[in-house]
């Protein structure tokens, strides 16, 4: 029940901050917002997880609440139909491109990150080992 | 105040969302836990494109769109599982994933946005 009030604390602020970065950025028409939202949330998200191995809940009401409702996968699919209808297809490529290619690299870079940072650790311990031996 | 009516409805579907995964993820046959986060970016996906078309009324996009489906539609778990997938070789998996989500999240917001 706690985790419930939580994740619905931690989403509705998700969902507000999204709601405010939404308000000041839109360039041209172009729907920039949603794009820096979820590529944010995408590099963010895996980070998170890996820091907060440790603090199951924690890492639930943040990573499941927060960036969870912070980014958004339908505004994406909606701003694509968007600017299909507006016929602006020079802005629908790089939008469709970005979202999917930058989303995708960015978990990766954010993955990558923290995975760098075991190799190094599993080489202390392993060293560590060694040395006690 | 449209901020408080964005944020009570995207907690209200990030509940949805996390509860729904759980649900699904329970079930004896559901062997893939990204299948979750594919069927609500897509149910979501239709579910805005309806939103967006066929409500007038000043609350209805704040409350039911960026606040509902914002929160219960989600990008960056989505792009975490493809990445988890290809960490662990299983690309045909990845490529259905990211396929399947990203086409039948378009298909779906044109039949929720023209219904």
């Amino acid at each position: 029940m706690i985790l419930q009030v939580l994740l619905f604390i931690f989403g509705a602020i998700g969902g507000i901050t999204r709601y405010f970065i939404g308000q000041g950025l839109m360039i041209n028409g172009f729907p920039i917002a949603t794009l820096i939202i979820n590529l944010l949330g995408a590099f963010l998200l895996p980070i998170w997880n890996d820091r907060q191995k440790e603090r199951p809940l924690l890492k639930e009401i943040i990573g499941v609440g927060f960036f969870g409702a912070f980014t958004t996968f339908s505004s994406a699919m909606l701003d694509t139909l968007t600017l299909i209808i507006k016929g602006q297809f020079i802005a629908l490529l790089i939008y469709a491109t970005i979202t999917v290619l930058g989303g995708f690299l960015l978990a990766y870079l954010g993955t990558l990150l923290t995975g760098v940072a075991h190799e190094e650790t599993d080489e202390q311990v392993i060293e560590q080992e060694e040395s006690d031996k | 105040m449209m901020w408080l009516l964005v944020g009570v409805a995207s907690g209200v579907g990030t509940l949805c969302r996390r509860n729904l995964t759980a649900l699904l993820n329970k079930r004896k046959h559901f062997t893939h836990s990204f299948l979750a986060t594919m069927i609500i970016n897509i149910s979501g996906s239709f579910l805005l494109g309806v939103f967006a078309n066929n409500y007038s009324s000043w609350w209805a996009y704040p409350l039911l769109g960026a606040g509902l489906m914002g929160g219960y539609t989600t990008f960056s778990t989505f792009n975490v599982e493809l990445v988890q997938l290809m960490r662990q070789k299983k690309l045909s998996l990845f490529v259905i994933h990211m396929v399947v989500t990203y086409s039948l999240g378009l298909i779906f917001v044109a039949l929720g946005y023209w219904l």
